[in-house]
């Protein structure tokens, strides 16, 4: 399959509430590598294995959550092609020019009907050593440190209006919706994992009653076993476990969720399968919930549908 | 117990919990496993643990997220469990969203 338009999840730009230990966090328990820090004291990361600049933006703010989460397209043409695309369907849109965000070239921002801000960019400076590029060894030192995900993957957000994101993404962007959560009675949507690749989920929204809320950003990881070391590596430091280790009914993914220190939540996960665009979505009942986050169990964990930043 | 410990009371429940020195309120009720308190961030990000301290003493460890909990509010004990610990026995009242309708129609 091509991979044209909207190619993968680009940034996540999080609110801290304590930066310094933040950076810590990421780069000590994570295990991220930190590529750099700009004028406005955000802080940029990037794993052991993304050539782009950075994956992860860190800004000091007096409450947690989410400032915006953006997409790599895969051209300036692209980004000109989307942005008037956009416009037509009447979204308004803002530019940002290269160099706002460290090695990020233009970026074109919007809002979606969730009231997340949502971001396209088609530049980023590869910052990939000529070591990574001609043999390559399988892993490095910095692959070892921390958990050490292989890239930051998808962000589930929560917000009110899903179905207006499902229209925007699905209509405009070029994504396609491999998974659903509908409710019982009335079939209304609760939960949408959408794709613009043949990855289960570059992004998933979920029903919620406020604006702009973050459920979690997640990493990739290799095998399940690196899950269950993640899980280890978070109890060498403290960190509490919100779910897992355990596997997702929905999207078959391997997973731990627990938190950074500002509360953001961060999934480590492993496998789930490729879909392609012309697959029929599959369709989970409200009531089988818990067995689409924590099919082992089957439990619908309380913290799953009310804690998010 | 080897540990010297402060009783939290919830108004709420009527229910009163040994909560270890040290140890935040968040933690003790929590782990009361009575489900007066749910699973939250503990990192003050996401608000599920906002209490409101009628009396007692407590220490506050850490950043509270605005979002949640105002000036205002912190400077007259609403605060929250995941950034306090004891000093002395409390007794507090509940203030967090601990079931919101975000799913349940």
């Amino acid at each position: 399959m091509a991979i044209t338009g909207v190619t993968r999840p680009g940034h996540a730009q999080l609110r801290v509430l304590d930066l310094e230990k933040s950076v810590d966090f990421y780069k000590n328990v994570m295990g991220l590598v930190e590529t750099g820090r700009d004028a406005k004291g955000r802080v940029y990361f990037k794993t052991w294995d993304e050539r782009d600049h950075n994956s992860l933006v860190l800004r000091q703010s007096d409450q947690a959550g989410i400032d915006h989460f953006a997409f790599k397209v895969l051209d300036r043409a692209t980004l000109e092609r989307l942005d008037s695309d956009l416009r037509a369907y009447g979204v308004a849109t803002e530019r940002l020019p290269a160099g706002e965000m460290l090695g990020t070239g233009e970026r074109v921002r919007f809002e979606i009907p969730t009231g997340h801000i949502i971001e396209l960019f088609a530049e980023k400076d590869f910052v990939v050593g000529r070591d990574r590029l001609v043999n390559p060894t399988p892993w490095t030192p910095q692959s070892e440190h921390g958990i050490a995900p292989l890239r930051m993957d998808h962000a589930l957000l929560y917000g009110p209006d899903i179905d207006g994101n499902v229209k925007l993404f699905t209509e405009v962007l070029g994504f396609s919706m491999p998974e659903y959560v509908e409710h019982d009675d009335d079939g209304s949507k609760i939960a949408v994992w959408l794709t613009c690749s043949n990855k289960a989920h570059d992004i998933a929204f979920a029903r919620y009653p406020e604006q702009g809320k973050l459920h979690h950003v997640s990493y990739l990881l290799e095998s399940w076993e690196k899950v269950l070391r993640a899980g280890d590596v978070c109890s060498m430091h403290n960190v509490k476990l919100d779910i897992g280790p355990t596997r997702h009914g929905i999207t078959r993914g391997t997973t731990i969720y627990a938190f950074d220190p500002s509360g953001n939540r961060f999934e480590t996960f492993c496998g789930g399968y490729q879909c392609y665009p012309d697959w029929e979505p599959i369709r989970w009942p409200l009531s089988e919930l818990g067995a689409g986050l924590d099919y082992p169990q089957r439990k619908l964990h309380e913290s799953f549908l009310t804690v998010v930043t | 117990m080897l540990h010297k410990h402060h009783s939290i009371s919830v108004l709420d429940c009527e229910k009163t919990f040994p909560c270890r020195d040290g140890g935040t309120v968040f933690s003790a009720l929590v782990s009361s496993k009575t489900g007066v308190m749910i699973n939250g961030c503990r990192g003050g990000g996401c608000g599920v643990c906002k209490i409101e301290v009628l009396s007692g003493a407590y220490d506050v460890d850490g950043v509270m997220s605005r979002a949640h909990v105002s000036a205002e509010e912190a400077a007259a004990g609403t605060v929250l469990a995941c950034r306090i610990s004891p000093k002395s026995d409390l007794v507090v009242r509940l203030r967090g969203k601990l079931r919101p309708s975000s799913v349940s129609h």
